[in-house]
């Protein structure tokens, strides 16, 4: 298998591209996907601070690293989620990673904040493990990215979340979720932070690939609390038609970023104000998060 | 002599082959969509038409995260 650019050996096949590339011709174009998505959806202005959120996974480890060969200023901010031996091999990885390049790597322990893990908060206010971690990490990026002046916050959400969480959507006819899904979520309050996902063009097979091309080690297990996850039968699915028709996954998901507008118009948007206890954006008088904490028996909770 | 397979994904998995073959051949006799995983030796990331010899070991990893 050659190289579709160079004619040397090729070592991935990218048949959604109808492209074949070698070690360097494979990184080229994986920063070329991530500079197209940041220059289309205008991602990051000029001097912008990021905060890469990092969980020890190949997306999010991928992301600081081209983030930070493309100039960036980012930084990492790693939560530690209590998931027992997961959680201190992935906060062992990112630091490994971070050290490694000299990067900042801001780091909060969820039992450390709240004296209880993931698990146990599920079960306390019974949500889904998915659910709650969801929840608590949107709510601490953008808490913490606040507090400590970035602009920007990145996650590693790529092609194959977006389509799938796409494809649940439809499934589900949640038109509300379709109209705000989008690569790009803008501030919309003074006290929200733009949030980005310049993986969006890239497959998970192509940033596991860039992991493993560039030796970044990353915690390949799954989340033991991820078992049966809705998201992974999309995916699989997703990746079977990929499979026997080359294309798919991008063809859904940027035909729907392109159409999104005029067939899932915005509903004018809900007037947000600070919550009564942290001062957070939210809809309501005491935001998600705090009304979590109540459950728990927990006041404010300071980082 | 046999090609040792580790299947890096829950519940995991340890196949062995007797004859050398492609790596798009060893997914297919493992059942494998090629989307859902990546094939590895050592460190080296492996393409579809390489070829694994008697001997060796390979890992197969699944590129799949949920949540």
């Amino acid at each position: 298998m050659k190289c579709t650019k160079c004619k040397g050996k090729a070592i991935i096949k990218l048949p959604q591209h109808n492209a074949r590339f070698c070690k360097t011709h494979f990184e080229e174009y994986f920063l070329n996907q991530v500079k197209k998505a940041v220059k289309k959806y205008k991602m990051i202005g000029k001097d912008e601070k990021v905060l890469v959120a990092v969980s020890g996974g190949k997306d999010s480890l991928v992301l600081w690293e081209v983030l930070h060969r493309l100039g960036y200023n980012a930084e990492g901010f790693y939560i530690d989620l209590g998931i027992e031996e997961y959680s201190r091999h992935s906060l062992e990885l990112c630091r490994d990673f971070a050290d490694s390049r000299n990067l900042q790597l801001n780091t909060v322990s969820l039992p450390g904040l709240t004296g209880y893990g993931i698990r146990e908060i599920s079960q306390k206010t019974r949500r889904t493990p998915c659910s709650a971690c969801g929840l608590i990490k949107r709510y601490l990026f953008n808490r913490l990215a606040l507090e400590r002046g970035y602009q920007v916050i990145a996650t590693g959400h790529n092609l194959d979340d977006e389509a799938a969480t796409l494809m649940g959507n439809i499934t589900r006819w949640q038109t509300n979720y379709l109209s705000r899904q989008s690569p790009v979520l803008p501030s919309n309050h003074p006290s929200m932070v733009k949030k980005i996902k310049p993986l969006c063009r890239l497959t998970e097979k192509e940033t596991s690939s860039f992991a493993v091309l560039n030796g970044i080690n990353y915690i390949y297990e799954e989340c033991p609390l991820a078992e049966g996850a809705r998201s992974i039968l999309y995916k699989k699915t997703l990746n079977y038609l990929e499979n026997n028709s080359p294309g798919t996954k991008i063809q859904f998901y940027l035909g729907f970023l392109k159409q999104k507008t005029e067939l899932f118009p915005q509903e004018s948007e809900t007037d947000l104000s600070v919550c009564r206890i942290c001062h957070q954006p939210t809809t309501l008088e005491v935001c998600a998060f705090c009304n979590m904490m109540e459950k728990l028996g927990l006041e404010k909770i300071t980082l | 002599m046999s090609i040792k397979v580790k299947v890096e994904i829950s519940p995991y998995q340890e196949h062995h082959f007797e004859k050398g073959m492609k790596v798009d051949k060893l997914l297919k006799e493992l059942q494998l969509n090629p989307e859902n995983v990546i094939v590895i030796k050592g460190k080296q990331l492996l393409a579809p038409d390489d070829w694994v010899e008697t001997g060796e070991e390979v890992s197969i990893r699944s590129v799949i995260s949920g949540g």
